[in-house]
């Protein structure tokens, strides 16, 4: 036994080291100075301030509803291109360049695909363009600097995690359910309904939840796409560090959506268990 | 039917959706115009003779490939005996451990880039290459961690046990029974590991500089001011890049990952 | 003479439950034992302590006569056939086989004769080149024997080798395991939950039940004379007699009004099915006999039982043949036993 011990703590050490020193100290510092003054002393004059500011209120609410928003569409986009992709396409060799089109935007860095955005969703870009050749509008229609334009972007970058989770649980839900509900006499609607749904929602919820988590702590696209328009809570960390370098508000304002975020990701993980439980 | 048709309208629409930005910024990249247009007027390679020619593109991405290898390899140290321990071993505090190693993945990077940069001013650390790079290896260790732990399976504690019966002592047995089993982990996790730390704005911001600075955080500042086709050109690499990469992962483990697996 | 193994109060717990009590044994050189018991009974543990995979809390374990209870697996004069073969599937079936004597020193070359030799002895000369997985599951298992035996060990662990194997291949295999055995004059340490392998092949069984052992000894005896009631019941099928007690040192049975001399603390007598026999016409004087009521007849061709009620008890009857087999139930017999040949069980 102390030869396992040893073992493990040669395995361990380094990697902990690294964590405690590199992860944990650095978010322990944040912590200890949102809940400090300059000069050391104890107050939660911070997490007050966010309560109290009307502004922060407005910020927090355009911030959950830009999130919520997306991860709607998200879903609404999602979860038919998985169908698609698991249930439809029978050619194998158009799934996997179709898989591929899924993951390219997932290793492209946030900045290219908002950039993309940006130059499609301007004044002369093509969307407008489009738009007006089909006579669908006589003026072009402002998207950057509006939530509609942050929106698209912020589908566009927390699709793919819809349509993997979504098709990861399509592909293992096993067919004799849905053959035995054939044959029990239900039609594809209704067994679509009560089988096939609910053997996948637990995927489909913890994806869900994930974009939601991802949206909420969104910087670079909403910081593109809203033109200096609109404000989301990330870019409030951002300014307290970069302009403001009031540290220990934006300690405050880091740990508030540190706790949001790790809240949602404890719930998705729940519902993920529960999931895996009942499959 | 009509449900199939809707479905298919939808999912093409989709993938012309995600498909469309990186067409675009590919496009714009190759115009001989010196404003954004698409379809690009013109065909020119002289976007990407400016990059060349610009020391500091020059230097941001020398930054940003020093820091995504140096991230990947540091990660790939510290991840494959973390794997061996939470495979191998029972003991107490598992769970905690194997959520610390995996945090970072649900984290918010704004959140670690602020920390880092408190905590390296701190000690004297901040805006600094290493203060990047720890960062960096945070983030990026649990895609290795993640990809080399499914491969150690208790089939694989067999023949780690077999090689030791057979006189072959931990170390021995390491190079070559477990290495060559975890091999394949350990590359597709080490790209993962490498993109990410190469594509990644939040978490670097906080510690560059004007002098040290990473591809996509010069991008990011750039493009607040001026959009203009180096930009463009820029991007284009990156997803060039990253479509070759993922097309190697694909042809390396295969990215297969939608077929149904219970299907007869 | 010094045993080859000697286990000396051999323990071992895991989360709450022991694993192993106190187990003693000794196994002498080319000696073939089988650890036989249920899954779960510890026999696995066990063989995993002797080859250093788990270090047991108390007791010794030495090989000829040299402590190595605490010893890494690789500082051990012994090797292990594993239940999954365990091959390394990086590499070829030669370099497999080589591996053990390129980690003891030997040169590439040297090892490489030396696996092309064991490959030879198990009958696959021809397929050093190939990958383990390119072979049928008889073949990797005679890959993995071939591993185990090339550095010469003077003990060999086989934990459940053949049970991957389909019943046809099993038997071949057994008997060719024990020429081997035999040949190399390797000891054997062969696990199995199978009592007909264990019978088959062993020179001596240990049967292990609930993390301690319950018999040890040649095959024959232990089917004669198992010493626990589990013991009779999990080799072979036996016949179990109730046995109150009538008098110091004496028992009635419940068959038959049988009154005999029987050791002290016998709560049951044991018959094995073949020793019963149906009495037609007079019965020999030796035999006791009662009459009883065919409930049951199961045929399967070599062998036919019969299962006839005696009041409470069913006694099983076992046959030769197919002979029986026209027996209907509800038909009325008699049965005898031959009282000398029963043999008693406490507890």
């Amino acid at each position: 036994m102390a030869a396992s011990r040893t073992a493990l703590a040669l395995l361990l050490f380094a990697p902990l080291a690294f964590f405690a020193a590199f992860f944990l100290a650095p978010m322990a510092v944040v912590a200890i100075s949102s809940v400090t003054t300059d000069g050391d002393t104890l107050t939660f004059a911070h997490y007050a301030r966010i309560l109290l500011d009307e502004y922060h209120w407005d910020v927090l609410w355009v911030t959950f509803r830009i999130a919520l928003m997306t991860t709607l569409i998200c879903m609404l986009v999602g979860f038919p291109l998985a169908w698609y992709l698991v249930r439809i396409v029978r050619w194998r060799t158009w799934r996997r360049i179709c898989v591929i089109l899924v993951i390219v935007p997932l290793f492209t860095s946030n900045i290219v695909r908002s950039f993309g955005w940006m130059v499609l969703l301007g004044r002369t870009g093509l969307v407008n363009q489009a738009l007006m050749t089909l006579g669908l509008t006589e003026r072009p229609i402002r998207f950057l600097g509006t939530e509609t334009g942050i929106l698209i972007g912020l589908v566009y970058i927390l699709v793919p995690f819809v349509v993997l989770a979504v098709g990861n649980a399509l592909a293992t839900i096993d067919n004799s359910y849905e053959e035995a509900s054939a044959d029990l006499g239900v039609g594809p609607a209704r067994t679509f309904w009560f089988v096939t749904l609910p053997l996948c929602l637990p995927g489909a919820v913890s994806g869900a939840i994930i974009v939601f988590a991802l949206a909420v702590s969104a910087y670079v696209t909403p910081a593109l796409l809203s033109g200096g328009q609109i404000t989301v809570f990330s870019m409030l960390i951002f300014q307290q560090y970069s302009s403001v370098f009031d540290f220990h508000y934006g300690a405050a304002l880091s740990i508030t959506l540190l706790v949001l975020t790790l809240v949602l990701v404890g719930i998705a993980g729940r519902i993920g268990d529960a999931g895996r439980r009942a499959a | 039917m009509i449900a199939r048709l809707l479905i298919r309208i939808v999912a093409l629409a989709a993938l012309a959706y995600l498909v469309l930005p990186l067409v675009v910024i590919t496009g714009t990249s190759l115009t001989q115009t010196s404003y954004l247009a698409f379809p690009p007027d013109g065909l020119t390679l002289k976007w990407f003779g400016v990059l060349l020619d610009d020391p500091s593109y020059v230097s941001a991405f020398v930054t940003s490939t020093l820091l995504a290898l140096a991230a990947t390899a540091v990660s790939v140290v510290l991840a494959v005996p973390a794997s061996l321990a939470l495979a191998r071993y029972a003991f107490a505090g598992r769970a905690l451990v194997s959520s610390l190693f995996l945090s970072p993945l649900v984290l918010p990077y704004v959140v670690l880039g602020a920390a880092l940069l408190q905590f390296g001013s701190a000690i004297g650390m901040a805006r600094s290459f290493e203060a990047l790079l720890v960062g960096h290896v945070v983030i990026v260790m649990p895609f290795v961690l993640r990809s080399v732990l499914p491969l150690l399976t208790p089939e694989q504690r067999a023949l780690e046990e077999a090689s030791m019966d057979l006189g072959a002592n931990p170390v021995t047995t390491f190079f070559l029974v477990v290495l060559p089993q975890i091999r394949g982990g350990i590359v597709s996790g080490g790209l993962l590991a490498f993109i990410s730390s190469w594509i990644n704005v939040e978490l670097s911001i906080f510690n560059t500089t004007a002098t040290l600075n990473t591809i996509p955080v010069k991008m990011f500042n750039y493009v607040q001011y001026t959009i203009d086709p180096t930009i463009a050109a820029v991007s284009a690499i990156t997803i060039v890049a990253a479509a070759l990469v993922i097309i190697l992962l694909d042809l390396l483990m295969g990215l297969d990952m939608l077929s149904e697996r219970h299907r007869s | 003479m010094q045993p080859l193994l000697s286990l000396e109060a051999v323990s071992k717990h895991f989360a709450g439950h022991q694993a192993l009590r106190d187990v003693e044994l000794g196994v002498s050189a080319g000696e073939f034992v089988a650890l036989l018991g249920p899954s779960g009974c510890g026999k696995t543990t066990l063989l995993r302590c002797i080859a250093g995979f788990l270090i047991p809390e108390s007791g010794r374990i030495r090989i000829e006569g040299e402590d190595i209870t605490a010893a890494p697996p690789y500082r051990r004069p012994l090797n292990t056939v594993f239940q999954s073969y365990a091959l390394f599937p990086h590499m070829s079936v030669a370099d497999n086989v080589a591996y053990g004597p390129r980690r003891a020193g030997a040169s590439r070359r040297e090892a490489q004769g030396r696996a092309r030799e064991a490959l030879a002895l198990v009958g696959l000369g021809e397929m050093g080149a190939r990958l383990p997985r390119a072979l049928s599951g008889g073949q990797q298992q005679r890959v993995a024997l071939a591993r185990a035996i090339v550095n010469r060990p003077k003990l060999l662990l086989l934990d459940e080798p053949l049970s991957a194997l389909d019943l046809k291949l099993r038997r071949r295999m057994q008997i060719e395991l024990k020429h081997i055995q035999e040949k190399l004059g390797i000891a054997f340490i062969f696990v199995t939950h199978d009592q007909e392998e264990a019978m088959a092949m062993a020179d001596r069984i240990v049967v292990m039940h609930a993390g301690r052992i319950e018999q040890v000894g040649a095959p024959a005896d232990i089917y004669r004379a198992p010493a626990t009631r589990f013991v009779a019941e999990f080799v072979g099928e036996p016949n179990l007699i109730p046995a109150t007690p009538a008098g110091p040192g004496r028992a009635r049975l419940a068959f038959a009004g049988l009154e005999l001399a029987v050791p002290e603390g016998t709560s049951c007598a044991m018959v094995r099915p073949e020793d019963v026999v149906l009495v037609e016409g007079a019965a020999a004087p030796d035999l006791a006999t009662a009459t009883g009521v065919v409930e049951d007849v199961v045929a399967i061709g070599s062998v036919t039982t019969v299962f006839v009620r005696c009041g409470d008890l069913v006694l099983k009857v076992a046959r030769l043949g197919m002979s029986g087999a026209d027996l209907e139930p509800g038909a009325t017999v008699a049965v005898g036993l031959r009282p000398a040949g029963l043999h008693f069980i406490a507890g």
